[in-house]
């Protein structure tokens, strides 16, 4: 078993081969070896690592992604996401921002994949005032700014 | 792990915003990129316009060169052209705002390296034939220096004749070259050389221009094509996911892709996945229009197979016709296909299973009592639709009395027209027997198919009222006189309301139709349905003579002109079963039948059809006087 101490102080004890998909974990097992003492996690509260460790828990068993993915490789890559997924990613903004940020820290590949699909289907095919909307930001550019950005004049700067 | 724990209780407690997904941007770079990397470059255009923290992220140098580059490789997009930075280049790309005024969904030029509204090309492209307007005090082989285009301002899609520029980009040449002129008027050393190595120059770049506008615009145009495969590649694959969930539900091909198919208008709006949820909607949309579908074809199964055995049946019938030496007066009362479609003994053939052995022999040898029947139950029923408050016991058939006035149903399909082939008002068994009505069967009507169904006249109850009215006039009883009680009487009637609206006031001579019953009948139903009706018979001795000179006059015109006689002494007649003139009548019956002189409903009969329309009233002069 290993322990985990979360932000809030919370200690969980979780079996290896679950906290495993965590790349972040696993190296950190194989570097440090065996021990009581926990590891701390002070990025990620207990409410997320519940989640987390959810997510653990249904791939447990499953071979785990190959780890020498370039992070910059930027493709076209699919939007599907598996039914199980979907249902698992159906949470708020809140919780789903902490997953995705929880997820890249402990470097958990699949659960990272699925959280920015995620955020990508729902910014997908909206315009600016949908994101708007959809992440309850304002606009803050002046009509001048925006006309500008619409002209892309504004992007002759960025070179 | 004590530190942690000491870490813990001493980091202060930071007030912090809702971490929701606002704070995108503040996302490490790799995750902005990875959810990035799932996005089309309209998407995160969109995303640069949300505001200015989502701008700043997307416009951070690490993604300028990893980002847009990658979105740009991503599309096959060619290399940015210079002055063009790659987040700038997939802007132009992939936006569709007016460059000069922003209003949206503007096709790109090219040539020009700009999106221009048709608006703003026609304010402000310039071409040879109005250069010196926009520019009085220039020379115009300025424009040999200055981008063009041969995309006249109302189209993007075909080339004109002539280049157009841009003013803009001549009034920026303009300023780059008030830099130079000093320098050559004065004569500086080198200033003539450096002016014509700009010349060569800007002529460089604008043959540049031209040629890379060619490459981008095969990529566009490529690209259009690309995006329209790959739409349509994602409706198919809609399509045949939607088809294939029907096939697993037990449906066939046929009724599944009558529903589903590139028309169909829940899949032909949407590229969306078609996942569990969209599957429940559009399955709660579709299946009643597959189950239509499938109701639909097998009834035209089953519509086939009739037609099939009608279509023998009917060369039986009419072959049997053929044999018989009956009067056309009967055989007009004959029942039609449609009305042989409908009869019991017919039905029971044309109902069985479709593997059942069929004999129509049976049928066949029925053929005079399923006439006779038909005939028979066509009268009875018509009888019963006389309300029992018209009858008397002196009545003798209901049917024959003159107050029995029948109109056209209401509901009859509007074509073919049967309100030209029949007439609006029928009295009498004579005319009702040989109407063959139909209205189409509303079963085969849903399923999508036109089957005619005999219907009869109405019983018009109001018209019934005038025709009690008329009959009570000339002295009869309405619930005795027949229809050719009254006709025998020969009585002609003027319609007072038709005078009461003579525009005259006091003693006046008004032209008025002088009606036969019948017709004031029919008159009342056309000119007066809302107001009553109130007739008056034509008493005097003067005009009734000479309403009947008119009217003979009337009838020896309409055999002349009107084909509306028949032979009844032979089925073909002297137009091969049709309606004839009755000259031609009277030829064929005497060189045919060796009649000279024939006698009507005897040798030859008139076409009751017709009678509505020969039986047109003579106009009179009648003395009025309008309080």
């Amino acid at each position: 078993m290993v322990l985990l101490l979360t932000s809030d102080n919370e200690m969980f004890s979780v079996a290896e081969d679950v906290i495993k998909r965590s790349a972040y974990i696993k190296n950190m097992l194989e570097d440090v070896g065996e021990s009581d003492l926990p590891i701390p996690l002070p990025n990620v509260e207990s409410n997320v690592l519940v989640k987390i460790l959810e997510y653990c828990e249904h791939y447990r068993g499953e071979p785990l992604p190959a780890s020498d993915v370039d992070p910059a490789e930027i493709g076209d890559r699919s939007l599907d996401i598996a039914d199980w997924d979907q249902k698992y990613m159906a949470v708020d903004q809140e919780m789903l921002f902490e997953i995705i940020l929880a997820a890249n820290y402990l470097d958990i590949k699949s659960l990272l994949d699925v959280g920015c699909k995620t955020v990508a289907k729902m910014m997908k095919g909206k315009s600016s005032e949908e994101i708007r909307t959809l992440f309850n930001i304002a606009n803050d550019f002046t009509p001048e700014e925006e006309a500008q950005i619409r002209k892309e004049n504004a992007w002759a700067e960025c070179r | 792990m004590e530190n942690y724990h000491e870490y813990l209780e001493i980091r202060p407690d930071l007030p912090r915003r809702r971490r929701d997904l606002s704070l995108l941007p503040e996302m490490p770079l790799d995750v902005l990129l990875e959810i990035f990397s799932h996005l089309d470059p309209k998407d995160l255009l969109n995303m640069s316009r949300a505001n200015k923290d989502f701008r700043r992220a997307l416009l951070k140098p690490s993604m300028m060169h990893v980002l847009w580059r990658a979105k740009r490789v991503e599309k096959g997009a060619p290399e940015p052209p210079a002055g063009f930075s790659e987040a700038k280049w997939v802007a132009f790309l992939f936006n569709s705002f007016c460059y000069s005024c922003a209003t949206p969904n503007v096709r790109t030029d090219f040539f020009l390296l700009k999106r221009l509204c048709i608006a703003c090309k026609k304010s402000e492209y310039v071409s040879d034939e109005n250069f010196s307007g926009f520019y009085p005090n220039l020379d115009s082989s300025i424009l040999n220096f200055v981008p063009y285009t041969f995309y006249p301002p109302t189209t993007s899609k075909e080339e004109g004749d002539y280049g157009y520029h841009w003013s803009g980009d001549i009034d920026a040449l303009c300023r780059v070259w008030t830099q130079y002129e000093p320098h050559v008027t004065a004569g500086l050393a080198g200033a003539q050389e450096a002016w014509e190595a700009h010349l060569n120059e800007q002529t460089a770049k604008i043959e540049q221009m031209q040629e890379a506008a060619i490459l981008y615009k095969d990529w566009a145009d490529a690209y259009e094509d690309q995006k329209l495969n790959d739409k349509n590649s994602i409706k198919e694959a809609r399509i045949n996911l939607v088809r294939q969930c029907f096939y697993e539900l037990g449906y066939e091909q046929p009724d599944i892709e009558e529903v589903v198919n590139w028309d169909t208008p829940e899949l032909k709006n949407s590229t969306a996945k078609i996942t569990d949820r969209i599957w429940r909607n559009l399955r709660a949309k579709l299946e009643p229009q597959v189950v239509s579908a499938m109701e639909a074809r097998l009834y035209a199964d089953t519509l086939d197979t009739k037609f099939l055995r009608m279509a023998f049946l009917m060369e039986s019938w009419n072959a049997w016709l053929a044999t018989l030496n009956v009067p056309k007066l009967e055989l007009l009362k004959y029942p039609q296909e449609r009305d042989l479609w409908y009869l019991p003994a017919v039905c029971a053939v044309l109902d069985a299973p479709e593997d059942a052995i069929l004999d129509f022999q049976p049928v066949i040898n029925d053929f005079p009592n399923i006439a006779e029947a038909f005939i028979f139950t066509k009268r009875e029923e018509m009888r019963r639709l006389v309300p029992i408050a018209n009858l008397s016991g002196r009545t003798v058939d209901p049917l024959e009395l003159a107050t029995s006035v029948f109109s056209l149903p209401e509901t009859l399909p509007p074509y073919p027209a049967q309100t030209l082939t029949y007439p609006p008002v029928a009295i009498g068994w004579k005319i009702l027997s040989v109407c063959h009505l139909f209205a189409y069967e509303e079963e085969a009507e849903r399923m999508g198919f036109n089957i005619e169904m005999p219907v009869y006249y109405d019983f018009d109850e109001r018209l019934s009222r005038v025709a009690a009215y008329l009959v009570a006039q000339v002295g009869l009883d309405p619930h005795v006189a027949t229809a050719a009680n009254m006709d025998d009487l020969r009585e002609r009637f003027i319609c007072r309301l038709c005078a009461q609206q003579h525009p005259q006031y006091g003693r006046c001579l008004i032209s008025v139709p002088a009606l036969t019953w019948r017709a004031a009948v029919e008159h009342s139903r056309t000119h007066h349905q809302e107001v009553g009706y109130s007739f008056e018979v034509l008493r005097t001795a003067a005009l009734q003579e000479q309403v009947h000179i008119l009217e003979r006059r009337q009838s020896d015109r309409n055999n002349h002109v009107k084909q509306s006689h028949y032979c009844n002494r032979c089925l073909a007649g002297s137009n091969e079963g049709k309606p004839d003139w009755f000259t031609k009548v009277q030829v064929h019956l005497y060189t045919r039948h060796n009649i000279l002189m024939p006698v009507e409903d005897e040798d030859y009969i008139f076409n009751e059809l017709d009678h509505h329309k020969v039986e047109m009233p003579s106009q009179v002069l009648y003395g009025f006087e309008r309080a």
